[in-house]
């Protein structure tokens, strides 16, 4: 497996929070570069920061020195085995699945007394779980009290909240996660079989036995691994394939039409329109939501007028383990026409736009993964800060501004912190969210969300 | 006083690069982007040395042979960057040559860090420290060292960060403090 450490890169010659922020760069870049991993633009743009600033020659050289000590060190000292965590795999197979439309029904998670048919052999167990989830066996029963290890046949899992996430771990060492409102149903009756009816999904793919690959079901296409390494976004038309190693296979549902996808190319897969491999496209650093031509995500999508914007409405929510608290949120679908993967920089900042019947504090969070799909974790950008209330004018308008540097792990991920990346700069823009927590409803709207680099002014919509 | 001979120089050229050669190969270091490039390198500059060398003050400390070893030391890593083929692209000349200056004012504060460095390592768990050693194996890298540990290269990169993010944070307090 190759080691795909892009790490993109923000500079300006003045860093507002900056010089921390700007400093971690220059840190991260260095190291990368050491380790041989910056691409040829990346190589260039460290150059160019470094013949200006000499603070940045500076901890180009501290890094520089401090991996050189390490290197001498390593060579005075016997060979040393390989390290930590084994987490029991080995040549994995990257599989990711994105997001699809239709708003799913806000539900409590039910869970009912564990039950297991003593003669269904377990195919799978849960390997990890937070937020709100519904799971149903393959009886129609639903289970209550799953918790990490719980041993699973086969069934359905339901993300009902942008911040829900499970992942469960295949007998062959095999993984899926589903972050997001998500719906999952998976088997393996000597082959495994997913179904992704909505949502977002990622898996770890062990080989598989000959002529039984994986499956993986969408509305609108079914993939078989062949390959390494490969992305998958779905909604409810299309399918977008995105192969970076190897090669994936992929069917049209409508007509039944076969592609086989070679490495660093892409091809959409959706009615009336052409079936062939494009060259995977660069990733942007900028992006803006499109609620005037696309529904999705979580929430009461409102339709733009003469007189407002399109918005999506924010709708109560009920944690499961606290019913005494009702949060008001919403998420907005990350997509962009282009396809390109969105990279967040460490100077990035978000704005978000919209409507509160109140001033009220709005908290905000993102999803991220690494460019080959991999889950990386989830960010909350009003955490590390104290957030007072927003401000609205006359007619209940907000603007905020969320800074990347600003932007720390998701407590509903912490328990895997290790395994996350440990900053947000660098990765891909999976899916974002935004909450109230009023004593009632608070209004919410979102019309407008923008993902912007330092040095780009914002534009109002 | 009777000039040198060559083997009295000789004697004097070896003894100040082998008592220096330490901080000779941490600017190198600092300068390329391997150890073995600077071991490769440090043939170079040896030679080099040598042969220039009585252009070296006889008085001079080791210090300013050091200062002078820099001198050419920056000439050969920069004749060596142009010789080599090169299947990834590196920083520019002009950029190395500030690094270069700026390595040579700091090679006291170098020494210090390395020295640090040391005991910082100490400071780790055991499984910890083999894993922030084991990738800077000469040989090795991260996506080899992933694939053998049944572990994501990327994850295994995050650890890594981290570890570095650790050691580096004690380093910097060490000195503060005033000593390794």
């Amino acid at each position: 497996m190759r080691c795909v450490t892009a790490l993109p890169i923000a500079f300006a010659a003045s860093c507002q929070r900056g010089e921390r922020s700007m400093n971690r760069s220059i840190k991260d870049l260095a190291r990368a570069y050491q380790d041989q991993t910056l691409s040829d633009q990346e190589v260039r743009q460290l150059d160019e920061v470094l013949g200006a600033d000499a603070d940045a020659r500076e901890i180009f050289l501290q890094e520089t020195n401090l991996l050189a000590g390490l290197e001498d060190i390593a060579c005075d000292e016997p060979a040393h085995a390989a390290l930590a965590d084994n987490d029991g795999a080995s040549q994995r197979w990257m599989m990711f699945a994105g997001w699809a439309v239709a708003a799913v029904a806000a539900a409590l998670v039910c869970f009912a007394s564990l039950w297991q048919p003593d003669d269904t052999p377990n195919v799978a167990k849960i390997t990890g779980l937070s937020g709100a989830l519904i799971w149903t066996g393959d009886r129609g029963q639903i289970v209550r009290n799953i918790n990490v290890g719980t041993q699973l046949a086969g069934g359905t899992i339901e993300g009902i909240a942008p911040d829900s996430w499970f992942e469960l771990q295949f007998n062959d060492g095999s993984t899926a996660m589903i972050s997001g409102t998500s719906t999952l149903t998976f088997a393996d009756i000597g082959q495994k079989t997913l179904r992704l009816r909505e949502g977002r999904l990622s898996a770890n793919v062990e080989p598989q036995p000959a002529g039984k690959p994986m499956l993986i079901h969408t509305r609108s296409a079914v993939m078989e691994v062949l390959g390494t390494q490969f992305d998958v976004e779905a909604n409810q038309t299309s399918t977008l394939l995105n192969v970076n190693e190897g090669k994936v296979r992929l069917r049209r549902l409508s007509d039944g039409m076969e592609v086989d996808v070679p490495a660093q190319h892409s091809v959409v897969a959706e009615d009336e329109t052409e079936l062939t491999p494009k060259p995977v496209k660069a990733s942007v650093n900028q992006w803006k939501s499109q609620l005037d031509r696309q529904r999705g995500g979580y929430g009461k999508w409102l339709p733009a007028t003469s007189e407002q914007p399109a918005a999506q409405k924010a709708i109560a929510f009920v944690p499961p383990d606290d019913s005494s608290v009702v949060l008001y949120l919403l998420s907005i679908p990350v997509v962009n026409e282009s396809n390109s993967p969105i990279t967040v920089l460490s100077e990035s900042r978000f704005v978000v736009r919209g409507r509160l019947n109140a001033a009220a504090k709005v908290f905000f969070g993102i999803g991220l993964s690494y460019d080959n799909g991999e889950f990386a974790g989830k960010f909350r950008g009003d955490l590390g800060i104290k957030q007072p209330a927003v401000e609205i004018d006359s007619e209940g308008r907000f603007e905020l501004v969320y800074r990347l540097s600003d932007f720390t792990l998701d407590p509903c991920v912490l328990d895997r912190k290790a395994e996350l990346a440990q900053q947000p700069d660098g990765l891909v823009l999976d899916e974002l969210w935004c909450f109230t927590h009023t004593d009632g409803p608070s209004g919410l709207e979102v019309t407008d969300v923008q993902l912007l680099p330092p040095e780009v002014k914002t534009t109002s919509p | 006083m009777s000039p040198e001979s060559k083997d009295q120089q000789y004697d004097r050229f070896m003894s100040l690069f082998v008592g220096e050669e330490k901080a000779i190969r941490t600017y190198v270091r600092s300068l390329l982007q391997s150890g073995q490039e600077v071991d490769d390198v440090m043939q170079d500059i040896a030679l080099a040395g040598w042969h220039k060398f009585d252009q070296f003050d006889a008085d001079g400390s080791r210090e300013d042979f050091i200062r002078w070893c820099c001198v050419i030391s920056r000439f050969e890593v920069l004749r060596f960057r142009r010789s080599r083929a090169r299947d990834r692209l590196v920083l520019s000349d002009e950029t190395v040559q500030l690094l270069a200056d700026e390595a040579e004012n700091r090679l006291p504060r170098s020494e210090e860090e390395r020295q640090a460095l040391k005991s910082c390592l100490q400071k780790l768990e055991d499984t910890e420290r083999r894993l922030l050693l084991s990738v800077h194996t000469r040989g090795d890298s991260i996506s080899r060292i992933a694939a053998e540990s049944n572990q994501k290269a990327r994850r295994l990169y995050s650890k890594l960060n981290a570890l570095r993010d650790r050691v580096a944070d004690c380093i910097r307090g060490q000195l503060s403090k005033g000593g390794a």
